[in-house]
């Protein structure tokens, strides 16, 4: 068992540098910021950017002293900075109302970038809308507040509703994304819904219950969507 | 026979290494940097672990904190040291996490007895879930906690209890001595050298004003390089040696020079 006051020291001595209290743990305080920083600036380049050197530098403390860091893997604590902003930091939500949207938006970037192989295995998709596809993790969709996406940051303000889909190419690995429109984004997230047996039944449901009626071109146009993510990999 | 010399695997040199640009002995990566990766990432790893041997430097194991071992995340690390056919396994006999967070540092430990009979009880079950030796870095401390005895004592005894492997840190030694006002020959004069089983040179930081920074940053400094010059001999003959280099890859030809210059050295 270690002593007492050795655990004492050595809880006192982290939370000293999680703190940022002015003592002899400075010289830590400085490089546990430093390589967080780093980190955190290389997945989250506009979000730090957008908010300006005081408040990313403020966000990056609070990060640290109030949110207890779990992933043994480097490249994955970054995340975190996201799951600490849902529940953390209101005021700069307040004054940044794009704040969650854009960190997910670059975390999921990175992750996706990253993230393991998770190639969708079953087959279950025939290229009619008589069957569900598998969708791979390689993939995912999100609906956004702000166009955290756009390239022209002045835009990042203009609040509204925006379907996204991000995934990784399975040949250049590299991260691609594409806007959806609602419909396309309403049928994708329901179509990974385990209950759901058919693209069809799914149609159906749809039109039932937001008596959206779904036309045979467009029927024709989401199966070509979905032959396209076949192709790509990333359902099957 | 000469020690294989290896070096650091980043990403930044993952291609000129593919490449066949350059060619060391071996590599050595963090697994934390690696695990879990898919994509590109995996497959260029893949690929250098065909052409290369690994050794791994792990970040997140924490041995000097006062919390028992995270058997899970050691599991984690287990798969990937045995997916990676990867034999040396080392830390740093440091801790870096307390109080269920990750700080991402090596921060210093007590040296005393109490601490000294925990971390062996870590080492040991450490060594069994690893089912592999675990060797431990004598690490840089910029400042030191109340103790009881001095860092090269602590590392004998704790070597004596835990059975574990060491891992010679040549440049920590330099940055020690001199932020702590004492000479590195003293310290090497008494190293249990018969128990290293790895070795790191590294390069540090000396523009700053009261004390000096293991950096990884730049060219090895030639105060370790006469260090480890003086001290090979007592290394035993084929433990491997690793030029650690954690950022500025730039221009490769620099540091495929350096790594020429010290294999010649050597």
């Amino acid at each position: 068992m270690i002593s007492e006051k050795d655990h004492i020291w050595q809880k006192q001595f982290a939370r000293n540098i999680r703190r940022k209290t002015p003592d002899s743990s400075a010289v830590y305080q400085k490089m546990v910021r430093d390589n967080i920083q780093d980190n955190l600036i290389n997945v989250y380049p506009i979000l730090s950017h957008l908010l300006g050197v005081k408040n990313w530098n403020n966000l990056v403390d609070n990060f640290i002293e109030k949110h207890s860091c779990q992933s043994l893997v480097f490249w994955q604590f970054p995340g975190e900075l996201y799951d600490y902003l849902v529940t953390g930091e209101l005021a700069l939500k307040k004054e940044y109302p794009f704040i969650l949207d854009l960190a997910l938006y670059e975390w999921s970037i990175v992750d996706l970038y990253f993230r393991k192989d998770h190639p969708a295995i079953s087959s279950a998709f025939d290229g009619t809308l008589k069957t569900t596809p598998v969708f791979s993790k390689e993939f995912e969709i999100f609906h956004f507040n702000y166009p955290v996406f756009d390239k022209n940051w002045k835009n990042i303000t203009n609040k509204g509703n925006y379907f996204l889909m991000i995934y990784r190419n399975q040949t250049s690995f590299e991260v691609e994304l594409q806007q959806l429109s609602p419909l396309l984004f309403t049928i994708l997230s329901n179509l990974q819904n385990p209950d759901i047996q058919s693209i069809e039944e799914l149609l159906d449901l749809i039109t039932s219950e937001t008596n959206f009626k779904i036309n045979e071109q467009q029927k024709v146009d989401l199966l070509m969507f979905l032959k396209d993510l076949y192709s790509k990999k990333l359902i099957a | 026979m000469k020690s294989p010399l290896g070096y650091t695997l980043r990403r930044d040199i993952a291609d000129p290494l593919l490449a066949g640009h350059f060619a060391p002995d071996f590599l050595e990566l963090a697994p934390e940097n690696w695990i879990g990766l898919g994509g590109i990432w995996k497959r260029k790893l893949d690929q250098l672990n065909e052409q290369f041997r690994f050794t791994a430097h792990g970040l997140s194991l924490s041995i000097g904190s006062p919390e028992p071992v995270n058997i899970e995340g050691l599991k984690v690390i287990k798969q990937f040291l045995d997916d990676y056919n990867i034999d040396i396994y080392s830390e740093h006999l440091a801790f870096s996490s307390i109080d269920n967070a990750h700080m991402y540092e090596s921060m210093p430990i007590p040296f005393t007895i109490e601490s000294l009979n925990h971390i062996a009880e870590k080492v040991r079950v450490a060594q069994e879930v690893l089912e592999r030796s675990l060797v431990l870095e004598n690490v840089c401390y910029y400042i030191l906690p109340e103790s009881d005895m001095s860092e090269l004592q602590y590392i004998k005894e704790l070597q004596q209890i835990s059975k574990c492997g060491l891992l010679l840190d040549v440049s920590n030694v330099y940055v020690n001595a001199k932020n702590h006002g004492y000479c590195s020959q003293t310290f090497f004069r008494d190293f249990p050298f018969e128990h290293v089983h790895y070795v790191h040179v590294g390069s540090y930081d000396t523009n700053q004003p009261s004390v000096i920074f293991d950096s990884h940053d730049r060219a090895i400094d030639k105060n370790t390089l006469y260090d480890l010059l003086k001290i090979k001999d007592e290394i035993p003959s084929n433990v491997p040696i690793c030029l650690e280099r954690e950022s500025n890859f730039e221009p490769l030809d620099e540091l495929v020079n350096e790594f020429k210059g010290v294999r010649k050295l050597l």
